[in-house]
Formats: C-alpha cells, structure tokens, sequence
C-alpha cells in the first residue's frame, strides 16, 4: 500500500466518527452559477526600477477584535534625522489595539458594532538590480474601504495620517479663553467675534519640538505627537468676512494657533472613527486607501483611492491619508470635532465587561 | 519528472495502544471505529524538485489570465540547505504521535459537551523546551532582551531578564495609578458609572436631539431655496444666507419669508446644537472626584483593567489582565532558559520549501513577465497544534489552532537565470518566526464554514455573549505572529514584528466575485 492509498484510506475509515453536519447538495443548476474561484485577482505593474504585483481579494469582512501589542519596523534608527521621538524602539506601537466596538459594554446584553472591511489586498513591490535580477522592496496589506471605529493606547506611529478636525469656534473660545484658559485677550477677542463659525483644519503626525511634519527631507518617523502642522491654519469653509479672517488669525507657530495648542500627543487620542459616522451607508460613508506596509528601502507605492504615488522609506508605515470619494470630494479618514481635538477622545469599548485589556 | 519518495517507516497505530506496535492489515483498519489512530512517519523525506503543477483559472483584473507554477515542495529534516541536502526526519514519534481521533466533548473543556468530536491533532511536548509555545515565548524575550538592550548574547536568561523588565514596568504603572486614587479602585470605578451616568449620558441626550433637529432645518431651508423667486434669490449671498434687500414688485419675490424663516429656523438650530455640545464636551473636564476629571479617571480606570482585570469582577485586585498572563508566561520563559542552561537541546524540525512562478501580465510595460517566489521553512515544529470537527444543529463546527515555530524563513525573488550573488541578496530572511493562529473556541465561539450555493464561502465566528465572555477571556487561546528580526541580503535589519494577542470578538467572511 503506497503512502497516498495509506493516507486516503486512514480518511475513509474516519469517516465512521459521528460529525452529524448535514450537507445540502447543490443541484445542476445551481451549480452552474457556481463561480467563487473569481474572489482572487492577480494585477501587476511596473514604475521607474519597481515592479509590483498586487493580490486582490473578494471578501466582505465584519470583525470586532482586540491585539495586545502591535509592533512594527522594531530596528534601530540611530542617526536618523527623521526621526521625531528618538526613544521609541519601533515605527509603530500601539497596544490595546481595537477594531470596532461593544455598546452597552457592561449589561447583560452587550451589542457588538463591528469595523467593516472591503476587498483587501496584499500587495509586493520588487526592485530591480539593474542586471537581470530583483529583490523584495515591501509589502502591504490595504484594504480598498474601511469603516468602523478603530483603538489604541497610540505609542509610536509612523506614516501618513490625516486627520479633519472640524467644530464651532465657540468651543476653542471655551477651551481657551473659559476657566482655566490660557489663550491671550487679542486671540479672545478674535474667537469671541467668530462666534459660532465653522472652523476646520487638517492635523498630520509631527515633531513634538517643532510642529514640523517632516524631518531631515522625509516624513516624521515614530512620530508621538498629531497636530495641525508649522505654517497651516485653520479655514473657515462657510466663508464670509469672519472666515475670510481665520487663516491668518489661526496660523500655527510653534504648536500654537489662536492662542490654542495646536499639537498633542497622540496617546489623548483613544478611539477614531474611521469613515462618515454619520451615515450607515458603507458605499457613501466608507474611507478608501487605507494600507499599512512594511519597506526594506524607499518605495513609491500607487496611491489607489486618488493619484500618483506614496513615496514611502524604509520601515513600517500606516496610511490613513485624504482622499476623493466618487463625486470628487476631498476625503479624511476620520474627522475629530475641535473640542475632542483640543482636548483628547475617550475610548470607545472594544471588549464584553471591560472598554480595553480583555 | 523525477520524484523521490523515500518512505522509510510508516507506522499508523491505535493510539491508546501503541506501547505494542505492529503494523495493521486492510482488515483492521477497517475495524478502527473512534478510538484514534496515532500516526508517525519516521525517517521521512519528501521532494519533488522538478514536478510542475500549473493553476489556471486565476485572472488579472483585465480578465486576463494569470498562470501559477507551483515547481519544488520537499518536506525534510532539519540542516538539509533548503532541500538540496536529502536529511530525513521524524514526523511524530512513538511516543509523542501526530493523532487521528473522535474524543468526547466532555473532555475539552471549551467544547464541555456529550457530542463526538473529530480531531487531528500533532503531537504533544509538555517539556518547555520542546513544547513549542513556550519555546516561541522565550525565543521572543531573548530577541525583545537583544533589541532594547543591546545585549545579543546566547545567554538564555536574557528572556528572563526581558520578561521580569516587562512585567516591572507593568506593575509600576499599576501601582501608580492605585496610589493615585488610594488603592480604592471600586470607589473610581463607581464614581466614573454615577458620573456618566449623570452628568453625560442625559446631556449627551440632549445633543443627539438637537443634531436631530437639523436635519429638517436643512431640508426646509432647500425646499425653499429651489422655490425662492429670482428677484428674492439675487438679494442673497448664496444658500444659507438671508434674502435681506429690497425687492421690487416687479421681481420674482415668491417665498422670500418662508425661506428667510427657514434660515432663521436653520441658523437656530445649529446654535442650540452648538450649545449643547458646549455643555456637554466640558463636562468630561470639569466633572471631578478626588480632585480628577472624568477623563481622566477614565482614561486610568481602562488602564488599570487592561492590566489586572475587570474592577467590577476582580473588586480592585489583580487577578486577571495583562500582569497575570505575563506572570503565568514568565514560568515558561525561565523554564526553558533553565533547560538551555543546562545543555539540554531541541529536537530537531522540518525542513518545507516551496518554488512558484506567477505569469503576470504588467499594465504599466504591456508585457507578461514572470514573478519567482522561493519560500523556505527551517527547523519547522508543529506540536500544540489541533483541527476539532463536530457537528451542531446541522452545521460543521470547529476549532483550529496552528502553532508553527520556524528557526528561519527565507524569501527569494530572484529567478533561476539570477547569480548565487544575486540570490543572497534578494533574499529575505526572518528568524524566529512562530505564528499561533487560534480560530474557534469550542461552543462559545465555535469556527463555522459553509459555501453558498453560489459557490461563494463564509466563515464566521459568532458574536460572543456576555454568558461566555469571562470563560471566552480567561482560556480562548490568542492569535499572535512574531519575527524576531527580518533582514535582507544579509545586511540590511528591518526588525522584528510583533502581533501579540488577537482576539476575535466578532468575525465574519464572505467572498465575492471580483
């Protein structure tokens, strides 16, 4: 008797084990309509000395998760002018990492919302030596829409995170110029005439120091601290005399807009909500181009929810950039009202009984 | 195609009885009911060096096809050089047995049932340094230990050392955060649920309210604005604004004050909604006990849970949460250290290797080119590992967990046409590498699969319930991935990864057609 017979054999006489599911034949006609072998699609392209090919996966995935610690690019970076905060020992930490969330955490019936995910992909990007051969220059897993509340105890981040923080200035004026404000009269004065303007502005990881989102010619590198970038400002998108004002009252020096802190660290924030809360509608409410990847040298990846290329260094890297939905609409992954911006987002609970640590 | 199949010993045996082995006739086997059957292949090597198997039927986007060449597979004995040293292996041995059985739910403890469940199961190590969790665990801390402290000796304490500094930082953080609030963590907990409950949730009532109003504003104020006359329309300064100027009788001036009170109305809501949220993002700040803020309470209770256990169950304790487990893995880590220190070795692995080729077509060049992938598998040990099966209310239920620890993981993507210069330096290699995958956890969350007629798949592991929760929290096995250090070409460090941990308290998976 040959190994293979052995072995097949060995299964026809387990089959005598009382596995009681019942399994419903398909007839011909349904059959014919079978065609799951079309979830997997393999695409490849080429630019500069890159090559890529990208796996493309036809899934619809529903998860509510926890991870104890999630630590990428752990090496040393010693000498690295990119680097924002020099005693963190890789590009991304986060502990507690939770996707999706538990209402009513703590009764006896606890509803799971779950982080909603579209079509991911995992895509390898060669480099070519020039002399017939190639090596392995990243990976990354993306996902083509995402949507649902995502968690952390936020460590050490490096990557592309774009966040909108958007809210009435009456909140900033209560934040800063209230009870314990600090922000000076001539910026309470300014805040006071805004009143119930809308204002907004785009926070990005930078140099807790500086304010700056790059370093040494390239993005910050285990970045601790998010805020609204040296020289940005805050816009009013309602426009009007008031809000015409705001961008040269609101410019950002030194981590500091309005009178407002305008950088924090990213440990205040506990919980985002990634793509439009606001609408159950995945299609219309889902963020796009969202990926983390993983570099043995600089990569340019395709940016697939816009154009052009992500120009990514060597290590880890997470992408939570802006992007255009389908009526050409500029896009953040995930949108922070001012008051949670200036002050921090409590978390949301990700496990049954307990918010975190399950 | 040249095939060598050298099958040394085949032993398959009962496994409560394999004390006497002999080997078994047709007749017998065919008598094997629910026993078991212990299996163990011994002195084996398998390789296929220059076989080809070819899929089809994959596609790129363009809907043109994709080939796949599937060229080598060997399955070895460790130290055979990725397969071109014919080194045989022990697959299981006599007393430690890959098993094939049907054993009753009642004796796992997550199943806890009368119902016959199927297993296949590798074999069982209770020694550390050959079971291979605890050795994956200790391999982590001696490589945690290497990368934070720049000490890389092969002193087998330095996991120790790592794992003792672990669990320090862990307890400190602890202790700060119970002196804070004066070891009284049941009095922070009910502070935060009588805060919430208070000052947040009916406020947050309130605003969920106002948001609510604004809506029908909106719409009013567009309703009227596709109806405002011309003449009224040219006296704004867009939508939202006021029609505030004079308008002829001449004009078009039709529903000039049903649109200038639906602004007013709009503008109101969105003040009071403003208002609201005013009142309410404050609260977290101003709302204190022990002279702290609700947020910051918060923010430490979490903390404290995450690291010792829900207050409400543990009354403030410790006795569950990160510092527990971290405690319960550090007698494995020192365990194994003790062992190494002592001489003692592993049992050697296996050897697995693999060589593809994927003809892609390239959008960017309009060309087909071919993509090689050559994956090698070193010192590869399974044991721990299980597949359960049993069936329930008509479905196919079970439980999956994959414990593979790998000494080494070589990547190469270099061609056959690429010099041995070349190789090395496209290769990529991780050491180190354990992958604990854990899918199902008996009838709590048990992993189910079923295809729709469609020919689409769904796997699903339920929604947990707080009746299973603390069982599901408290012995579930986690999911964890860790490469101690990546390197490329032999000089390039990308480090290590780390995925600790994951749980699934939810997890659903249906494909679709591209």
């Amino acid at each position: 008797m040959s190994v293979y017979t052995s072995v097949v054999f060995i299964l026809v006489v387990l089959n005598v084990v009382t596995v009681h599911a019942e399994l419903t034949p398909l007839s011909d006609e349904q059959l014919s309509y079978s065609t799951g072998q079309a979830f997997i699609s393999v695409d490849a392209s080429s630019y500069q000395d890159f090559e890529f090919t990208k796996i493309n996966l036809g899934l619809d995935v529903e998860l509510q998760s926890n991870i104890d610690e999630l630590r990428l690019g752990e090496f040393d970076r010693t000498g690295d002018p990119s680097v924002a905060d020099e005693s963190q020992p890789a590009d991304v930490i986060i502990r507690n990492f939770g996707l999706g969330r538990v209402d009513d955490y703590d009764t006896t019936n606890p509803k799971i919302v779950p982080f909603i995910i579209k079509d991911p992909y995992i895509e390898l990007a060669y480099k070519k030596d020039g002399a017939g051969g190639r090596q392995i220059a990243g990976f990354r897993l993306g996902f083509a829409q995402a949507k649902g509340d995502l968690s952390g105890d936020f460590v050490s981040l490096t990557g592309n995170m774009e966040g909108l923080i958007t809210g009435s200035s009456s909140i900033a004026y209560d934040v800063g110029c209230g009870p314990g404000g600090s922000v000076g009269w001539f910026d309470c004065l300014a805040l006071s005439i805004a009143g119930d303007t809308t204002i907004e502005a785009v926070a990005k990881l930078v140099d807790k120091d500086t304010g700056q989102p790059n370093l040494g010619g390239s993005y910050v590198k285990r970045a601790t601290w998010l805020g609204i970038p040296q020289g940005e400002s805050f816009s009013a998108p309602d426009g009007g005399l008031i809000g015409a004002l705001v961008p040269t009252l609101s410019r950002v020096d030194n981590c500091k807009a309005l009178g407002l802190d305008a950088c924090f660290p990213v440990s205040i924030y506990q919980s985002f909500y990634v793509g439009d809360p606001g609408t159950d509608n995945f299609e219309t409410g889902s963020a796009k181009g969202i990926f983390m990847s993983l570099q043995s040298q600089q990569v340019p990846w395709q940016d697939y929810a816009g154009s052009g290329r992500i120009n990514t260094d060597k290590g880890a890297f997470m992408n939570f950039a802006s992007y255009t939905d389908t009526n050409g609409q500029k896009r953040y992954p995930f949108v922070v009202d001012l008051y949670s911006a200036l002050t921090g987002t409590t978390r949301v609970p990700t496990c049954i009984g307990q918010t975190k640590g399950c | 195609m040249k095939q060598i199949l050298l099958l040394c010993c085949l032993s398959v045996v009962f496994f409560q009885s394999y004390a006497d082995l002999k080997p078994l006739d047709d007749a017998q086997l065919g008598a094997a009911t629910g026993e078991g059957l212990g299996l163990v292949l011994d002195d084996f090597v398998f390789n296929v060096d220059d076989a080809v198997t070819t899929l089809t039927g994959i596609e790129n986007s363009q809907g043109e096809d994709v080939v796949v060449k599937w060229t080598d597979f060997y399955i070895m004995g460790e130290g055979s050089n990725k397969g071109s040293n014919e080194t045989p292996v022990d697959i299981g041995t006599f007393a430690h047995p890959w098993t094939i059985s049907a054993i009753p739910g009642s004796d796992i403890s997550s199943v806890n049932d009368s119902l016959a469940v199927f297993q296949v199961a590798a074999e069982n190590y209770t020694d550390p340094l050959n079971n291979t969790e605890d050795y994956a665990g200790w391999a982590y801390f001696q490589e945690q230990h290497c990368r934070t402290s720049g000490v890389c000796s092969s002193d087998p304490n330095n996991a120790v050392s790592a794992i003792d500094a672990q669990i320090s930082s862990m307890t400190l953080e602890r202790d700060a955060i119970s002196g804070k609030y004066g070891n009284n963590l049941t009095g922070l907990n009910n502070s935060i649920t009588s805060d919430i409950n208070n000052q947040i949730k009916p406020q947050q009532t309130v605003v969920a309210n106002e948001q609510d109003d604004i809506e029908p504003a909106y719409n009013t104020m567009d309703y009227y604005w596709d109806r405002l006359g011309s003449g009224a329309r040219n006296d704004t300064d867009g939508f939202g604004t006021k029609s505030d100027g004079i308008c002829a009788f001449w004009e078009d001036c039709a529903y000039k004050s049903e649109y200038n009170n639906a602004v007013d109305n709009y503008n109101a809501q969105v003040s009071q909604f403003n208002d609201a949220q005013r009142e309410l993002a404050p609260r977290w700040n101003e709302v204190k006990w022990n002279n702290v803020s609700l947020k910051e309470r918060l923010t430490d209770l979490e903390q404290y849970e995450s690291l010792c256990g829900d207050v409400g169950s543990t009354g403030g304790g410790c006795s569950d949460g990160a510092i527990v487990i971290r405690q319960a893995q550090r007698s494995k880590v020192v365990d194994v250290a003790l062992g190494i220190g002592s001489g003692l070795t592993r049992r050697g692995g296996i050897d697995i290797g693999s060589k593809f080729e994927f003809d892609v077509y390239d959008s960017t060049t309009g060309t087909t080119r071919t993509d090689y992938l050559d994956i090698d598998l070193s010192g590869v040990t399974l044991d721990g590992s299980y597949i359960r099966l049993w069936g329930s209310n008509g479905d196919l239920d079970g439980e999956i967990n994959l414990k593979l620890f790998a000494d080494s993981l070589s990547i190469a993507t270099c061609g056959p046409a690429c010099s041995a210069a070349q190789v090395q330096a496209s290769t990529l290699t991780g050491t180190n590498v354990f992958l604990n995958l854990a899918l199902g956890y008996g009838k709590a969350q048990p992993l189910k699969f079923s295809v729709t007629p469609d020919g689409q798949f769904e796997a699903e592991l339920p929604k947990l319930t707080y009746s299973n929760h603390q069982d599901f929290y408290q012995n579930a096995p986690k999911t964890s991935v860790f490469i101690g250090n990546v390197n490329l070409g032999g000089n390039n460090d990308l480090g290590g990864l780390t995925i600790d941990g994951m749980q699934f308290n939810y997890l659903k998976v249906n494909s679709h057609d591209l």
